[in-house]
């Protein structure tokens, strides 16, 4: 039978809904394997649960959010030996906690090269690019960083000359 | 196309996403959220479990150093496990109180800098200790025999198999250690022994891991330097 849920986990459920794109896209950006993607949103729920009772008001709630679910993706890609676990593990399927995914949202061409040129950086560039399309601004995305936002900008820009590269080459 | 272009796709992304994507409620709620198994709490167990052996094993040597004191025979050994329960103790309280400073609501590359370097000191204390016990067997016989069942172990000692053994374990413990932080694996030749070492390479005996982890950490570094 399943157990009644507190009214703390009531609310924690309600801002995870609220914010279940921040987590989608975060699990996109760094999981190809749908399989890695739901363990990856396991860990980020449970990171944030755990995390729940620590959040400083100070800080906006998506800047917390982007905090801990970017730390966990990228201790996530890291660790080597959830790769091995899960290749033991492969057989096995776990329901998805995010349910049903439009064909029109994997079909788009646009977005499957955006994830391609996305997937190619590594872990902090991959971080630094998904603030950016979520449109946060420089000062926002220093803050989860850790990192000036001069360094944001320098960063950025080293991004546009790559994808322009990039981009050439696909033309020729 | 340049950034801008895929801010728009990735905006015309996000307005699907609110549309098309919904939460697996069930899921959600079986969820057991107390259970954690993240990065950090992959390391919180063995400092705490280092601290108790490490601490119960020096009191005990404490009370073996104290009832022979004087004799040099019983002292060495005892003083050699001493030496290295006093370094097991020492980098459990550091991966404790490293541990305390780690939490992911932080800036993310203050917070993976930390894991990184958490990561390379247990590396390096691993293949520490792993080549550390082919020396420490004998010391802990020679306590072991003498403390618990009263037998003198040089009493029935063969002079010639104990120089072998020590000299055996001293020196697999140095090349090993030697193999570890050289990063040896890299400078290796010879193709055979290179697979060799690279298919035993799980226990880490090539340094492999301490190589992945430095490298991240030089990666998050040169992410937080400007220009």
């Amino acid at each position: 039978m399943a157990k009644e849920m507190s009214a703390d986990q009531e609310k924690f459920f309600t801002l995870i809904l609220a914010n279940k794109k921040i987590i989608y896209k975060i699990c996109h950006t760094f999981c190809k394997d749908p399989e890695d993607r739901k363990d990856l949103a396991q860990e980020i729920i449970i990171q944030l649960w755990n995390s729940a009772n620590r959040y400083d008001p100070q800080y906006q709630l998506s800047t917390w959010i982007y905090r801990i679910a970017l730390n966990v993706a990228i201790s996530f890609q890291r660790s080597e030996s959830r790769r091995k676990k899960h290749f033991a593990d492969s057989m096995i399927s776990f329901p998805d906690i995010f349910v049903p995914e439009s064909q029109s949202l994997s079909a788009d061409e646009n977005i499957a090269f955006l994830y391609q040129f996305i997937d190619q950086m590594d872990a902090l560039n991959k971080a630094l690019i998904l603030l950016y399309l979520d449109d946060l601004s420089y000062r926002e995305i220093a803050a989860i960083l850790g990192i000036s936002e001069s360094n944001v900008g320098t960063k950025l820009g080293r991004l546009k000359q790559k994808l322009k590269t990039q981009f050439a080459n696909l033309q020729n | 196309m340049d950034l801008k272009d895929l801010k728009n796709i990735w905006q015309s992304h996000d307005k699907k996403l609110d549309e098309n994507i919904r939460l697996n409620n069930e899921i959600l709620k079986k969820m057991n959220l107390d259970k954690t198994h993240h990065e950090v709490q992959r390391f919180s167990v063995t400092p705490y479990l280092g601290l108790i052996v490490g601490l119960l094993t020096l009191l005990y040597l404490g009370g073996f150093i104290y009832h022979h004191a004087g004799m040099l025979r019983f002292l060495i050994p005892a003083g050699l496990i001493a030496s290295f329960a006093l370094f097991q103790l020492l980098f459990s309280i550091y991966q404790t109180s490293m541990l305390r400073t780690i939490n992911y609501e932080a800036p993310v590359t203050g917070i993976q800098k930390k894991l990184m370097s958490l990561s390379v000191s247990r590396i390096r204390y691993l293949t520490i200790t792993r080549f550390a016990y082919p020396l420490l067997w004998l010391p802990v016989l020679i306590v072991a025999l003498q403390g618990i069942w009263g037998i003198d172990f040089y009493d029935e000692l063969n002079w010639q198999w104990f120089t072998i053994q020590i000299s055996l374990g001293a020196a697999f413990s140095i090349f090993g250690i030697w193999l570890s932080f050289a990063y040896a694996l890299n400078k290796i030749r010879s193709p055979f022994l290179h697979k060799l070492l690279e298919n035993i390479a799980t226990y880490d005996i090539t340094g492999q891991n301490l190589i992945t982890a430095a490298g991240y950490l030089a990666e998050i570094k040169a992410f937080e330097k400007e220009g």
